[in-house]
C-alpha cells in the first residue's frame, strides 16, 4: 500500500470515502460500459454506410442529370443543375458526413492518428461512395421495393423532357434553343 | 506513479475493496489539485472539480480498460471536469497571493520547489496563458508527464503536444517580459 506524507489531512479523500462506504455513490454496471461500445461501434458503422451511399446518390444524380443534356449556355445549365440538384440527399450527407467525422474523433485513442484519420475518413466515404456510382449498383436500388421511389422521380423526369412541370423550363428554353439553331 | 499497480489498485477496487480506491485518491489527490488549481484559477472551485473527478471516476471504473494508463484515465476526466465548471463559473484569474495557499498542499521536496517558483512571479505569466496552452504546460513541466501522456490526456495527437509546448513557451517569454518578470 502507498502512503504519503502530506502537511494536510486528504480531506477529499475523506470524503469521497465517507460517501462510498455509505453507499451515496455507487459503480456503474460493466453491461452499461459494453452496450455503449457496442453501440458506438454500430453507429460508426450504419453512418459510414448511410455517408457512402448519399455520396454515391449525389454523384449518380449528377451524372444522370448531365449526361443527356447540352450545355445551352450558362444560365440554362446553372438553372438546370440547381433545379436537379439532389439537394436534400446533398445537406443530409453533409450531415451524416459530420456525424461520421464526430464519432470517429470519439472512438477510443484515434486521436493520436488525428487529421490525418479524418482525412482518409472523409476521402474514403467520398471515393467509395463515387466509384459506387459508376456501377450498377443503383440500377439494382431502382428495381429494389423500399429504394424504388429515391430513383423514379429522377428516371421519369430523365425519360420525358418536357413533360410541362415548372422543373421542365430549363429543357424548354433549351430546345426552342436548339430548333432556332 | 507506478501504473501497474494503479490497475492493481483498480482491479481490487472493482471486485469490491474501497480501501483500494481511498489510496488511489490519496496518491492522486494533491497533483491533480495542484493541476486543476491552475487551470481554474480558483482554489475552491479546484477542490470541487477535484472532488466531482473522483467520485465520475469511481462511478465509471468498470468502464476503465486496464490496458490503458489509469493516471492519463484519471487525468483527462479531471481536464474535462475543470474545462466544464469554468465554463459554468467563468473563473476569476488568481491573484499572486492566492497562489500562496497551493504550498499548503504539497510536502515532498520536488513539489515544493516547483510551487515556489510557481508561487512567484513565474505564476502570473503561466495565468496569463490561454488554457489551450497552460494545460500542456502544466502537465509537461510541473507533473512530469509524457507526450504520449498528454496527448491521451487532451486528446490531441503527439505533435500537437510539441507544438502547443513549443508555441506556449514562447508565449510565456513573451508575457513574462511584458509583465516584467525574470524567468
Amino acid at each position: 500500500m502507498r502512503t504519503r506524507n502530506n502537511k494536510r489531512d486528504h480531506t477529499i479523500a475523506h470524503n469521497i470515502m465517507r460517501r462510498i462506504q455509505s453507499g451515496e455513490i455507487a459503480m456503474r454496471p460493466r453491461w452499461q460500459f459494453t452496450l455503449f461500445t457496442i453501440l458506438n461501434f454500430v453507429g460508426l458503422i450504419a453512418t459510414a454506410i448511410v455517408t457512402i451511399y448519399l455520396v454515391n446518390l449525389v454523384v449518380f444524380k449528377l451524372r444522370l442529370a448531365s449526361s443527356d443534356r447540352p450545355m445551352y449556355g450558362m444560365q440554362a445549365s446553372l438553372d438546370y443543375f440547381a433545379s436537379n440538384f439532389p439537394w436534400l440527399a446533398f445537406v443530409f450527407g453533409i450531415v451524416s458526413l459530420g456525424l461520421l467525422l464526430w464519432l470517429a474523433r470519439k472512438h477510443d485513442f484515434s486521436y493520436r492518428l488525428g487529421r490525418w484519420l479524418l482525412l482518409a475518413v472523409v476521402l474514403l466515404s467520398i471515393g467509395v461512395g463515387a466509384a459506387l456510382a459508376f456501377t450498377s449498383f443503383n440500377n439494382r436500388l431502382e428495381n429494389f421495393g423500399p429504394t424504388r421511389g429515391i430513383y423514379n422521380g429522377q428516371k421519369s423526369h430523365g425519360q420525358n423532357g418536357s413533360d410541362g412541370s415548372p422543373e421542365q423550363s430549363g429543357d424548354s428554353t433549351m430546345q426552342r434553343r436548339g430548333q432556332q439553331n | 506513479m507506478d501504473d501497474t499497480e494503479d490497475v492493481k489498485l483498480v482491479r481490487q477496487t472493482l471486485s469490491g475493496n474501497t480501501e483500494s480506491y481511498a489510496v488511489l485518491v490519496k496518491t492522486y489527490e494533491a497533483p491533480l489539485l495542484r493541476y486543476i488549481t491552475y487551470l481554474v484559477h480558483d482554489p475552491d472551485l479546484a477542490e470541487d472539480v477535484v472532488q466531482d473527478t473522483f467520485i465520475k471516476t469511481y462511478r465509471n471504473l468498470a468502464g476503465f480498460k486496464q490496458s490503458y494508463k489509469f493516471s492519463s484515465w484519471l487525468y483527462r476526466i479531471a481536464h474535462n471536469t475543470a474545462m466544464d465548471a469554468v465554463k459554468k463559473h467563468s473563473a476569476v484569474i488568481l491573484e499572486a497571493p492566492q497562489l500562496d495557499r497551493l504550498t499548503a498542499v504539497e510536502s515532498s521536496i520536488a513539489e515544493r520547489i516547483d510551487q515556489e517558483i510557481l508561487a512567484k512571479d513565474l505564476g502570473r505569466c503561466l495565468n496569463k496563458l490561454p488554457a489551450k496552452y497552460r494545460a500542456p504546460i502544466l502537465l509537461f513541466y510541473f507533473q512530469q508527464k509524457s507526450y504520449r501522456d498528454i496527448s491521451d490526456i487532451l486528446r490531441i495527437p503527439t505533435a500537437t503536444v510539441g507544438v502547443r509546448i513549443g508555441r506556449a513557451k514562447v508565449r510565456m517569454r513573451e508575457l513574462c517580459k511584458e509583465l516584467e518578470v525574470q524567468p
